[in-house]
């Protein structure tokens, strides 16, 4: 079952082609990464996707029906432009913020204090947005996105301006929802923020998909068959002789297999020789490499 | 749309503007000094100068009978000496001037005494002087031409046009009816203009202060933004009407607590020409009363609240997309709110124009074509203009709220998830037509 699909989504504006015919989905329960450089068309698929624009082609399923009004209770958005009113304050701005989802004033109010409970900034109640620092109203940005409890959480470029402690508290929260059963949706262009939390990614380039699948799949697809060995003594004439080799360091070395050679035969190779091996580890790709790779094969293939 | 969330936008907009500080102290500050206003105005009118004179007088005709009434700050002497003796007076200071009263001839309209002084009497003074001395040769005219004063009197006829109505369509006005007419217009202008105007440019604001907040993608994940904007719109105008409802009540008390202040302040403040001062002193009370009351008010009022709705609907959409529309920095607005300013402040004008002439083509056409409408066609109400005319105004007007609602939306959808550089009128057009 999919919490989001998208069915050959297209958007334009005026000559701007920013989304083509982007099919899309995203299973329950999972965190999904929507990855591509600025400007890839990323904030205009999620700004399709929370109703903020219409598609001009295509369908959008949330939770398996057709995007509708009430759609806007199961999805949590946090914006790449992030703001609060500054001269509001904290409890009444978060209780506008979620009855505008939809809640309950009374419903709004305990959910709220829950949060600001979790975070530890109770009495920040009666306090004017302004009137906090920079991280503090982080905080208060993330409570507003989540206190609806939303089936789907959708997050732009999240952690950009964030401090380390509110990242590791924010990727925390992810974490404890997406184990309670939220959808996430992380969308960056920070290749590394990624790397450790998504199971599934997508790969936009250009307003096009250009790759999506998961995440260990893909570093298969996309490995170089290159193992690091690590050992000790001189290394061996043979290995010198029959094997590609990639990098060479004082204790280990990078080894680039042809289709034909086998990582087994390299080990007893080594073995053979006598060497001790400290280390053997297949090098995967790091999803900075393949997106690199990916989009300078999807520019080059746009261009001609 | 989903109106409970339209009552959600309605209730932030209004309660975070009424609750302000600066609202409050606005909303009270503005009768006070208003207030303060009327009291130093009518202390400034009233203020004649403290300067006394003494003047001379060579009389040698005697045609002020040696008995002149010293006025206010100013004392005539008849001393005998002769003139040079009294210029010498004069520059050791014992008098201010030396006033020579030539013979009076019958046949001349024109009388030129000499006034011998180095300093030149102030401007109050030389028309309390001039004031007596014609007096004083009128007297003496009229007693040389045997006429006495009750038959001069008689030859003052005052002549005012009774408008009396053919048939029973004829509009039914008493003499005065022009001047309230006019001064009923130019009232609900000015209160249409101030709408406008000011409301309006606190939409603009609020949208303005929204995108550089940065909240508005986060609001628009959650409402439409033609709901955003209707709520703000309407929010706003519940503030404009709480001010205008606490105004309408402290103003009055204002005025009669600036009159207890000071007696006749209210006659003094308002400075108009001699001829209409005139009419209006000619004004019994009873009839102007009668004639207000007399007015269609189960017309005008009605329709006034539906030009009032209308006009602020229109211009506060308009005012809510060039807001949308502003950059980070809303001083580089000035070209984009130009052409919406400048409608209003030319239907101030027209409105202006034709409370003199309320039936002329110009005051047709202004009050029929929506933009101008909402401010000319109140200044018209007074005058009762055809019934047709103002349902087709109406009309009209509301046709044209419709369009700038949807015009406005549209590049308000737009416009606010746009950041950093304001857009020029070709970005406007495209937006307008971008789908979705």
């Amino acid at each position: 079952m999919n919490i989001l699909e998208l069915q050959g989504i297209s958007k334009s504006f005026g000559d701007f082609q920013a989304v083509r015919q982007v099919d899309l989905n995203v299973p329950k329960g999972i965190i999904y990464g929507l990855l591509g450089p600025n400007g890839a068309g990323k904030t205009t698929m999620i700004r399709m996707i929370t109703g903020i624009t219409g598609p001009d082609e295509g369908r959008i399923l949330v939770d398996g029906a057709p995007l509708r009004e009430d759609h806007i209770r199961d999805i949590g958005y946090m914006p790449e432009e992030r703001g609060l009113y500054k001269k509001m304050k904290v409890g009444d701005q978060l209780i506008y913020l979620a009855r505008l989802k939809g809640m309950s004033s009374a419903e709004a109010k305990a959910k709220i204090k829950a949060w600001m409970e979790r975070f530890d900034v109770k009495d920040w109640w009666d306090k004017k947005i302004e009137e906090l620092s920079k991280g503090m109203q982080q905080k208060v940005q993330f409570i507003a996105t989540v206190v609806h409890e939303p089936k789907l959480l959708i997050l732009d470029e999240p952690f950009s301006g964030l401090d380390p402690i509110n990242t590791n508290l924010i990727k925390d929260e992810i974490h404890r929802m997406n184990e309670a059963g939220t959808s996430v949706i992380f969308s960056t262009h920070r290749m590394e923020q990624v790397e450790e939390i998504c199971e599934q990614i997508a790969l936009v380039n250009k307003g096009k998909l250009i790759l999506t699948g998961p995440m260990q799949v893909l570093k298969d697809q996309f490995k170089k068959h290159v193992f690091k060995v690590g050992f000790s003594g001189p290394l061996p004439e043979s290995i010198r002789m029959n094997y590609q080799i990639d990098t060479v360091q004082q204790d280990w070395i990078k080894i680039k297999l042809e289709p034909e050679q086998d990582s087994n035969q390299l080990l007893q190779e080594f073995l053979k020789q006598g060497c001790r091996i400290t280390l053997f580890q297949e090098v995967l790709p790091t999803l900075n490499e393949i997106f690199i790779e990916q989009v300078g094969e999807s520019n080059r293939q746009l261009i001609h | 749309m989903n109106v409970q969330k339209i009552g959600l936008i309605v209730r932030r907009e209004y309660v975070t503007r009424v609750m302000k500080k600066s609202f409050i102290l606005m909303t009270l500050l503005t009768p006070v000094l208003f207030l303060l206003f009327i009291v130093i105005a009518s202390l400034i009118f009233a203020y004649e100068g403290d300067e006394q004179k003494v003047i001379a007088i060579v009389d040698d005709t005697d045609v002020l009978h040696k008995a002149i009434p010293d006025e206010k700050n100013l004392y005539f002497k008849f001393p005998e000496e002769p003139l040079d003796q009294l210029k010498q007076d004069v520059q050791e200071g014992k008098y201010d001037g030396v006033l020579v009263l030539p013979p009076i001839d019958l046949e001349d309209k024109e009388y030129l005494p000499q006034y011998y002084s180095d300093k030149r009497l102030p401007l109050t003074l030389d028309e309390t002087v001039k004031d007596v001395v014609r007096g004083r040769v009128r007297e003496y005219k009229l007693k040389e031409m045997g006429i006495t004063e009750d038959e001069m009197d008689r030859l003052n006829t005052r002549v005012q046009l009774k408008p009396q109505s053919i048939t029973d369509k004829g509009e039914n006005n008493s003499a005065y009816s022009n001047i309230i007419g006019a001064g009923l217009g130019y009232l609900m202008t000015i209160l249409m203009f101030m709408i406008t105007i000011v409301y309006g440019s606190f939409v603009m604001r609020g949208v303005f202060e929204e995108k550089v907040n940065r909240i508005n993608e986060l609001i628009i994940s959650s409402v439409k933004p033609m709901e955003l904007m209707l709520g703000k719109i309407i929010g706003i105008g519940g503030v404009g009407l709480t001010q205008f409802a606490i105004w309408a009540i402290l103003m009055p008390l204002v005025v009669m607590l600036g009159q207890l202040l000071v007696p006749g302040a209210a006659q003094t403040a308002p400075q108009m020409n001699p001829e209409m001062m005139n009419q209006i002193s000619e004004f019994d009370l009873g009839t102007v009363i009668n004639e207000i009351a007399n007015q269609n008010w189960m017309l005008i009022l009605p329709t006034l609240v539906f030009y009032f709705i209308g006009g602020y609907l229109l211009y506060a959409s308009l005012f809510a997309a060039i807001g949308s529309a502003l950059g980070d920095d809303m001083n580089e607005g000035q070209s984009l709110t130009l052409p919406v300013m400048l409608p209003v402040i030319l239907s101030f004008y027209i409105a202006m124009s034709i409370l003199r002439s309320p039936d002329s083509s110009l005051a047709f056409w202004a009050s029929i074509i929506p933009f101008f409408s909402p401010i000319v066609m109140p200044a018209r109400l007074a005058f009762n203009p055809p019934f047709w005319q103002i349902a087709l105004s109406l009309i009209l007007l509301f046709a044209g709220v419709l369009a700038c609602v949807w015009a406005a939306a549209r590049i308000y959808r737009v416009g606010i998830l746009m950041y950093g550089k304001k857009a020029n009128f070709k970005e406007l057009w495209k937006w307008i037509s971008y789908r979705g």
